[in-house]
């Protein structure tokens, strides 16, 4: 009882998050390792039986009749994973086949691709967000649009997009433009509108014409909100991609995950997701620091 | 091996290339074995040709040449899908067989047939693996807009099946299975086709009794695992691998339902065919020539076709496929010799059957005139086969 106390009371509020964090992957990994140890099997004496097991995977190449074997389990054990993630990690940036590039180079053109469309939507739901949040006819006009286009998903857009454009790699890179504008588009257009009416006062006062008003006054105003925005925008265009590039991609971190799915191999889709969650929190990591540095509470 | 161009009129040093490249490959032609090849030349010397020439139209072949050979393509742009099919593109990119053909080929990986329709359609493609129907289907502007193909051969025989789920190892009796979802690639595809005919002859209405559901075969393997179909008719190695993960069993073997059936044709836009006679038939050269090769490699060719960049598979599974000494699903080893095979050409009785099912199955409907006018555009478009 009085260990007990000293554990509760003492230790355990020492342990830290990270160690935490730690102790919880630990966990994981351990069940992995006993839920997927391999077997034990006796081959069977009959020639022809034993072929069939050799044909079925059930059995390696060249078992001898009557042998005993170790079979791995049916789903990937941490050590097949670590060894098949190894195998792609330690040579990410081989490109001497189109048709089989590193892992390295799949992030790479997703990434550029991401940066692309989303600094596209940027370019295209900033200004615009700033006009339709200043121009209340204009916001009038254009809210069914963008409430009806809004929750298109990306998969929809895609074969109107194939359509139009031709270009399989162009289309993968409007798709996600057109899905990361919404957020930064909506953010912006509220933001503007209820800019703090002290503020367009003191703008009133110093006689701005509307660029000036735009500039000096409701961008700046709307940043923090902006930075939300695009920060969420993000976010979709990371998930985007993934779905853009199975569909139509010869190259990318999501025709590298169908490529594996196409050979059903689950060690390398595991690195992939893993490795698509990591990049993706480090985007978000990036726009938080961005936020922190720019973003101001507009009192 | 090689033949010296033998006309006396050449003046450019390409267009002599471009004979003698030809002749080479008249003379592969019509001595497929390379032993005999070389007996054949070492006995005739310089009139080798001249006496192929009785048998074959090389000067009308030389003409069409003299008059394209200024226009070459830098790089074709081919693509295949990860499938068995795709064999005679991958060997003959492999060993070389293009480049032997003067063809500087950038071979691609494509992940949908979709994709590839379109891609050809918009010439960002110049040359593509497509499932047989397909080239037809775009001539008659089925599914897509009209894009009027040639086809230069075809690329396999056989080599697809039937796979149902494991759940209904008991319940093998197509009588039984109204109300059963299936998978099929595509739906200007021989997996269709097949299937519907298959249906049909058992009693079931492939459009009422059951669902036909379009997937990727990577998808119909998780879908069946999932039990969201209850079988599905694909290409190889996928059938094959539906064993392998221990979901599905193999029911029929195309095979043993239409045999010597083709599944997968080579082709291009009708106007690469005219404005490159040449790069078209030589492409048509390099792919039989890689057919014959393929006769004399099996043992290790699953080994060249599972590598990451071409099927991906284990070379167990692409083995099982292509010699079909294969593991069914229900503990048996089948030996089917003629279960995967790679010829170029179409019967014209396969065409008529194509045609045929076109219409039976109603993808015809919205033409006009398809009774006079389909079997004759399908055989403009499988003229090269």
């Amino acid at each position: 009882m009085n260990i007990m106390k000293k554990l509760t009371k003492q230790y355990i509020p020492k342990i830290g998050a990270f160690s935490w964090g730690m102790l919880g992957i630990l966990i994981v990994l351990v069940c992995w390792h006993f839920f997927t140890l391999p077997t034990i099997v006796i081959a069977p004496n009959d020639p022809l039986a034993l072929e069939y097991q050799i044909l079925m995977g059930n059995l390696p190449q060249h078992t001898a009749l009557g042998a005993s074997v170790r079979v791995p389990s049916d789903f990937v054990s941490p050590m097949d994973f670590w060894q098949s993630a190894h195998k792609q990690l330690a040579d990410p940036w081989r490109h001497q086949n189109p048709n089989d590039v590193g892992i390295g180079i799949h992030l790479l053109v997703s990434l550029m691709r991401v940066a692309v469309g989303f600094l596209g939507a940027v370019l295209v739901a900033v200004p615009l967000g700033v006009l339709l949040g200043s121009v209340a006819w204009l916001y009038k006009i254009c809210a069914p649009i963008v409430q009806v286009l809004r929750p298109i998903s990306p998969l929809a857009w895609m074969p109107i997009l194939l359509y139009t454009i031709k270009d399989a790699g162009v289309s993968s890179v409007f798709v996600i433009g057109i899905c990361a504008l919404w957020p930064i588009l909506l953010n912006t257009i509220f933001a503007v509108q209820n800019t703090p009416k002290s503020l367009v006062q003191v703008g009133q006062m110093l006689e701005f014409n509307r660029l000036k008003m735009a500039s000096k006054i409701l961008l700046p105003a709307a940043l923090p909100a902006i930075l939300a925005g695009m920060r969420i925008g993000m976010g979709v265009a990371w998930l985007v991609i993934i779905a853009a590039e199975m569909l139509v991609g010869s190259v990318g971190i999501g025709y590298f995950i169908w490529n594996q799915w196409n050979n059903l191999s689950l060690a390398n889709i595991l690195l992939a997701v893993l490795l698509i969650g990591m990049v993706g929190a480090m985007l978000d990591g990036l726009f938080g620091m961005i936020q922190k540095k720019w973003g101001y509470d507009v009192g | 091996m090689n033949l010296p161009c033998n006309c006396n009129d050449c003046q450019f040093t390409d267009v002599h290339d471009a004979h003698s490249t030809l002749d080479n490959a008249i003379l592969t032609l019509a001595l497929p074995n390379a032993l005999h090849r070389r007996a054949f030349l070492r006995g005739m010397g310089k009139s080798a040709l001249a006496y192929i020439a009785t048998l074959m139209p090389i000067a009308p072949l030389h003409d069409a040449l003299a008059s394209t050979t200024t226009q070459r393509h830098q790089k074709l742009r081919v693509a295949f899908l990860p499938i068995l099919c795709a064999t005679p593109l991958i060997v003959a990119q492999e060993l070389g067989v293009f480049s032997s053909y003067k063809l500087n080929v950038d071979l691609q990986k494509r992940s949908s047939w979709a994709l590839v329709r379109d891609e050809i359609a918009t010439q960002k493609l110049h040359a593509s693996h497509l499932l047989a129907p397909m080239p037809l289907a775009m001539s008659l502007g089925l599914g897509s807009p009209k894009v009027l193909m040639r086809v230069a051969t075809m690329q396999n025989t056989n080599g697809q099946a039937l796979v149902m789920s494991l759940a209904h190892r008991h319940r093998q009796n197509p009588k039984d299975w109204r109300g059963f979802r299936f998978g099929i690639p595509f739906v200007h595809s021989m997996h269709n086709y097949l299937l519907r005919d298959f249906l049909l002859k058992h009693g079931l209405n492939p459009d009422k009794d059951v669902r036909l559901l379009v997937l990727s075969p990577a998808d119909m393997i998780a879908n069946l695992r999932a039990n969201n179909i209850d079988g599905f008719f694909g290409p190889e190695p996928f059938n094959q691998r539906a064993v392998w993960e221990k979901v599905g069993y193999i029911h029929t073997l195309s095979h043993d339902m239409l045999n010597g059936h083709p599944c997968c044709a080579f082709g291009v836009r009708d106007d690469f065919a005219k404005t490159y006679p040449d790069e078209f038939l030589a492409l048509a050269l390099a792919m039989r020539q890689s057919q014959r090769l393929i006769k004399d490699m099996h043992a290790n060719l699953p080994m060249l076709l599972s590598a990451p960049r071409y099927l991906n598979q284990p070379p167990l599974v692409i083995g099982q496929a292509l010699t079909g000494r294969f593991a069914d699903g229900l503990g048996r080893v089948q030996s089917v010799p003629n279960r995967t095979g790679f010829d170029a050409t179409l019967a014209p009785a396969m065409l008529a059957w194509l045609v045929a099912q076109m219409q039976r199955f109603g993808y015809t409907k919205s033409l006009q005139n398809c009774q006079t006018q389909c079997a004759r555009i399908a055989t403009e478009v499988f003229g090269a086969t």
